[in-house]
Formats: structure tokens, sequence, C-alpha cells
């Protein structure tokens, strides 16, 4: 049963980031995972 | 009731300075101009929650001469804020003012805050508040945003203007301009006044602009043409009475005005040579033969104290915790949770090697960070900048391209975004291009690892030397665009050098913090994913059986597809080619993959056996070969977004990423093939 809850939420976590990052790349939006205290600033907000 | 009020003043007035005291936010900010190119929002949480505080990008003018002053006077015209707060620099109040009084011209609810009064304060600046009130109708603040002085009086002052402005009173404007113009200005007035009533217009201060020879408002408004035709008279009378242009005509007008105000309420108190000791301490900082041998020497000092003694403390350190504590602490739960042979090996010798062998390297570069942001914080980053415009400018290339490739040590993604303040396309592009090449923090942990590995006595040098060869090869591949493909006039480039600064602790440690929590955040996502995307890769064959040896798993057929490209350069083993390969997701994956592939997961083994494992395929001058190949080619995949949409083409994407990814290879090769010829192994 461990081996299934641990696996399972070490995989989902995995997808998740994977296709959100994908999702947001396809929108053009920023997936800077960097330095983003600037980023923010530099979101394309508005443009 | 909720009022919106919109920070407006001149670049490193410290509007961001006062943002983040107003709101509590940790925004990053510069001791240099063009931080903020986009505006920022938040709320006046430490002083009224209802208040909404936008910090606008830096300005000069209202005029539409750059992006961030279109942004930040289409904010104001369009948005309408509830009230400006003008930031003023305290200790530069006469240039200041010329913003001041083009918002005045607006008619906007205005509140002026004489930031880093205590600058002007210890020159000994004597302004009298009461008289500014007076000379310019609107309230003055004294403040110290970084003091966080009179913070708090500013948006009470603000509140009380936005509540006298929804009144409906507000206080009839002193005139500023000269008679001449504005008695031009009702006559345009009145032609306007009649649309501008039934649209809800501004009239005065469209007239304004429309005799100024604002095009961006002509257009914006769709001006008739009998209005034009008047307009073009009124101007011409004005050139031909001022017999100057009506740019000129403008600009001294309002000077005038200036000048007259500061001689009224501002008594200036100098050195007896005339210059502020920031001045002094320019001659030599910017002089010109010392100039560049100093900025070297800074930065040569900045990387042996990072990866010398103190460096490698920290490396010990973390190392020793990462690999007994948490390796060791994971393991005895796995093993008393009694899980599956195939997770432990997925937990350990995936996730907690990837990740353990880049996180050893956050307090290094923490500490890398917390140096350069003492350069910036102080004023000194700036000089720098200027330093380098004066020799860029010598090889044609624009200065202020500089500014982007700056911010780019840090990361690439903002820096590729801050291009945009640059007005030619030809010399966006370049800068696009070139950016990539300053050596951002994620590539750090790859070049700590290798110079810990090869050349444990010179780590600082070495690591110094990779970071020189990133600028060298953008300033001559931006001399070989700029005289083919990209060639056009060099634009011209004013930066103001600011004030030398004492840094605040506050202001270094948001820098540190905020460099570790994004380590530490990608750690926690997209290197976390990398980790275990790479355990299954170099686990399971095609077939999806696991697989005893990686070299026979998916990983290790894809390594083998492409290393034959990497083999000239000396590191031609599909485990380089791999971690190169996965560096496209971010550069820390490098890192990450080589201690996956190289076993680094076992209990009590610490990242330093990772270097030891790399002595078997690799050689100093290899190891060097492939450090300078990480700081040159592609970058990661978030930057690769950035430079799509800022080119805002394909093809040119393909032609920056393609560029940068031969003269990585070209590079490479030189150094390994000359290095050769010379004995060097």
């Amino acid at each position: 049963m461990i081996n299934w809850i641990a696996g399972g939420l070490i995989i989902g976590v995995t997808l998740y980031v994977i296709i959100s990052r994908a999702n947001r790349l396809r929108k053009g939006e920023n997936v800077c995972g960097c330095d983003c205290s600037s980023g923010d600033c530099y979101e394309n907000k508005g443009k | 009731m909720t009022y919106t009020f919109a920070l407006v003043g001149n670049p490193n007035s410290g509007k961001t300075t006062m943002f983040n005291e107003i709101t509590g936010a940790a925004q990053h900010v510069g001791n240099w101009p063009g931080v903020t190119v986009e505006k920022k929002e938040g709320k006046a949480r430490k002083i009224k929650e209802d208040v909404k505080i936008i910090d606008l990008p830096g300005i000069y003018s209202l005029s539409p001469y750059s992006l961030e002053e279109i942004i930040a006077r289409d904010y104001i015209v369009d948005e309408k804020p509830d009230v400006v707060i003008n930031i003023v620099d305290a200790s530069n109040i006469e240039r200041n003012l010329y913003l001041t009084l083009q918002l005045k011209e607006l008619g906007v609810p205005l509140v002026l805050v004489l930031n880093m009064i205590d600058v002007a304060d210890a020159r000994k600046d004597r302004i009298d508040i009461n008289e500014l009130e007076k000379y310019l109708g609107i309230p003055v603040i004294p403040a110290s945003a970084s003091k966080n002085s009179g913070v708090r009086e500013v948006v009470e002052k603000a509140l009380v203007v936005a509540e006298t402005a929804k009144t409906g009173f507000v206080k009839k404007d002193h005139k500023v301009l000269d008679d001449i113009i504005e008695g031009y200005l009702d006559e345009v007035e009145k032609l306007i006044s009649p649309i501008g009533n039934a649209k809800g217009w501004n009239s005065r201060w469209i007239s304004l602009k429309l005799l100024e020879g604002d095009e961006k408002v002509k257009e914006k408004y769709h001006i008739p043409t009998n209005i034009i035709k008047d307009l073009k008279s009124f101007q011409e009378k004005l050139e031909k009475h001022y017999e100057n242009d009506l740019e000129t005509v403008f600009a001294d007008s309002r000077y005038k005005y200036i000048s007259r105000v500061i001689e009224k309420t501002v008594k200036k108190q100098l050195g007896n040579s005339g210059l502020t000791w920031s001045d002094k301490v320019d001659r030599i900082v910017t002089n010109r033969i010392l100039a560049i041998p100093l900025f070297l020497s800074i930065m040569y000092a900045i990387f042996q104290i990072t990866f010398g003694a103190i460096g490698s403390f920290t490396i010990d350190w973390v190392d020793g915790f990462m690999s007994d504590a948490v390796a060791g602490t994971l393991l005895r739960w796995l093993e008393a949770g009694g899980v599956a042979e195939w997770l432990r090996a997925l937990v350990i010798d995936g996730i907690v090697a990837g990740l353990g062998s880049m996180l050893v390297f956050v307090p290094q570069i923490m500490l890398l960070f917390f140096f350069l942001a003492l350069l910036e914080d102080t004023g000194y980053m700036a000089r720098a900048a200027f330093i380098m415009d004066r020799f860029l400018r010598k090889l044609g290339l624009s200065g202020k391209s500089f500014i982007p490739m700056l911010l780019g040590f840090g990361c690439g993604v903002p820096a590729v975004m801050a291009s945009r303040t640059l007005e030619s396309e030809k010399d966006r592009r370049l800068t696009i291009i070139l950016t990539p090449f300053m050596s951002c923090g994620a590539k750090l942990p790859v070049y700590a690892l290798f110079a810990a590995a090869f050349f444990s006595n010179n780590q600082g040098a070495i690591i110094f030397s990779i970071y020189v060869l990133g600028i060298v090869i953008a300033i001559l591949s931006g001399i070989l665009l700029k005289n083919s493909i990209l060639k056009g006039e060099v634009a011209p480039f004013v930066m103001e050098l600011p004030p030398y600064r004492i840094p605040t602790l506050k202001g270094l440690g948001i820098h540190m913090a905020e460099r570790g929590m994004a380590f530490i955040k990608k750690a926690g996502t997209i290197i976390f994913a990398a980790a275990v995307m790479i355990w299954f890769l170099q686990s399971f064959d095609f077939s999806v059986q696991m697989v005893e040896d990686p070299a026979d798993s998916i990983l290790g057929a894809m390594g083998k597809a492409i290393a034959p490209i990497f083999a000239p350069l000396g590191f031609g083993d599909w485990k380089s080619a791999v971690a190169l390969l996965t560096g496209l997701i971010a550069k820390e994956v490098v890192v990450a993959t080589l201690g996956i592939l190289y076993g680094l997961g076992e209990v009590g083994e610490e990242v330093t056996q990772l270097g030891v494992a790399l002595q078997t395929a690799f050689t100093p001058l290899k190891a060097y070969a492939f450090m300078a190949f990480t700081v040159l080619y592609m970058p990661c995949i978030a930057a690769f977004g950035a430079i799509k949409r800022e080119m805002n083409s394909w093809k040119w994407t393909f032609i920056a990423v393609g560029y940068q990814t031969g003269i990585a290879w070209i590079v490479a090769f030189l150094i390994y093939q000359i290095g050769r010829l010379f004995g060097l192994s």
C-alpha cells in the first residue's frame, strides 16, 4: 500500500510539474523558475 | 472606499524601496536605473488595507520617448489613479522637478515626496518644505524610504488628497509656462474643449500636448484636420517668437520655472571643490585607465572569496548534512516502512542524488549574490555599466544593451525581457542573442562542481575566467553581428550615475533570500520532476524493463546517439551528452543528472565523491571545455520561451539559439584542441 501511495505521490507531482509548465509555455507565459523577484515585474502584464 | 495610488518618479529615485515599505513586499530594488520595467501592484498592508499601490517604471518626463515613459503616461491618463505620489530624489531635486511639473500640467491629484532626505541633510542641503509647497501648490512630504521614515505620512497625506479630490475641491493651479505659451495654450484649448467636454477628455492637457507637438496624443485622440491646421499655425508662431524648435521652447520654459522655485527654496552646501564625495570616488572608479582593471580586480576578489576557504567550508558542511542526515534518515524511514526496492532506488538514487548534488552549492551561490548585491546597492554596478558602455561604444555597440546583460548574471529570463527597453529593433535582437552568454546563477553549480573536482587550488580564478569568457564572447559576437546581419546605427544611451549609498542589511538580506528561495523553489518543482524523469529513463529500457547497466537504458540510448557531436570537444561519453541535453530543462539539472548517473545516492556518499567519479571521465582540459560549452550553449526552456516572446518570431528565435549553440561548440572545440596541441590534458 505504502508503495502505491508514495510512488503515486512522486509520479503525480512530477506529472503535475511537467504538464503545468508545458501548458504555461504553450500559452506563452513565463515559466521562469529562477529569480522572479524581478521576474514578476517583467511578467507580460498588459503586454 | 478603495483608493489607488501610483508611485511615479525618475529612475533610481527610490520608488521600489518606497513600494516595499508601504506594501511589505520584497520587490527587487537596484541602485541603477531601469530595474522596474513593468508596473507592479501591491496593497498598503502596513498602513491601510484598502489602498492599492502601483509602482511605475522610472521616467524622466511624460514625453513619449521610451517604452517606460509610454507605460507610465498611459497608466496615469487612462487608469486615472486617485493620487499620483511623485517620488523625488531630494539630493537631486532640480532635475527631478521636471517630471513634477509635467504631472502638475496633467492636473492629477498629486503628492510630492522628497525621498532620500537624509542624503540631502547629510550634504547639509537645506530645503524649505513650506516654501516648496507654496510655489508648487501641492503637498510636499520629506521621507527616507530606506530608513522607513516618513512613509506613513506619505500614505496619510495621499489619503487626504484623495478625499479632497473626491469632493471635487481642486486648488487652482499655478501657471508654469511662459505667458506667451499659456496664451497660445488657451487658444488651442478653445478649439479642443467642445470635443473634449463631450468625450470627457482632459482638454487642457491634450491641448498642451498637441501644442508641444506630441504625435502619440494626436493619433490617440483622432484630432480633426481643421484643428491640426490651426495648431500648426500656432506652433509656427511659437517657434518664430522663441527662434527655437518646439521641444526646446517647452523644456526651456519649464526649466526656467524650476530655477525660480529652486532659487527660493533650496540652499545647497557643497564642499570647497564643489564636488560631493561620490564625485570624488568616481574620479578614480570611472577613470579611463583605472576603471576596467579595477572592475576586474573587484570581481576576481569576489570569486576568490566565494569559491575559496569560506565557500569550501559551506560545501563541506551542507554536503555532510545532506548525505548523513537527509539521505540516512530517509533510508531508515523507507526501510522501516518496508517500501519496495524500486521506490527506495527512486527516492535515494533519483531524488536525493539529483537534488542533493545541486543543493550543496546553494550557500556558495547565496554568498556570491551577497557580494553582487553589495556592489549593486552601493551603486558600483551602475559604474560598471558606465565603464562597459564607454568600452562597447568604441566597438560600435550600444551601451544600453549592457543593462539587460548585467541582469543576465542573475537569470536569463528577466534579462531577455529587459531588452524590450531598447528602442531599435536591431539592438533589441542583438541584445537578446547576446544576453544568454552572461553566466546565470543556475550555471554556477556546474562550475562549482567541476572547479572543485579538477582545479581545487584555483577554483575562484577558474570560475572567474568562465564568467569573463562569456562576456568576451558576447562582445565579439556583438561586433560580428552588428557588422553583418544586424547592421545599424548605434543608439544613443544616456545613463545617470546614482550616488554611492551604504547598502541596508534588509536590502542585502532580500537579495540573498530571493536567490536562495529561488533555488529551493526550483529544486522542489522543476528539478524534482527532472530528477524523477532522469531516474526512470536511466533505469528502464524501451521495453519498460529495468536495466542493470544505465548504458542500456532509454537515457543511455539517447546519450549514445548524440555523444559523437561532443567527441571533438573532449567529452564524447553518453553521460556528459545526456547531462547537457537535460540541462535544457534548467541548467542546474546538468549537475543533478551527473549526480544520478554517477550513482551519488549511497548513504554517506558526499558530493565531493561525485567529483572523484567525474575524474574517471574527464581531465582538467576536458572539464574546462565542458564548462565553456555550458556557459555558452542555448539557454534553458524558460529563457527559450522568453526569447520567443521578445523576438516575436520563430525564425529569429532559432537563429538566436542556433548561434549560441554553434558558438559554444566552436569555443569548446578550440579550447580542447588547442589545449591538446600545447600538451595539456
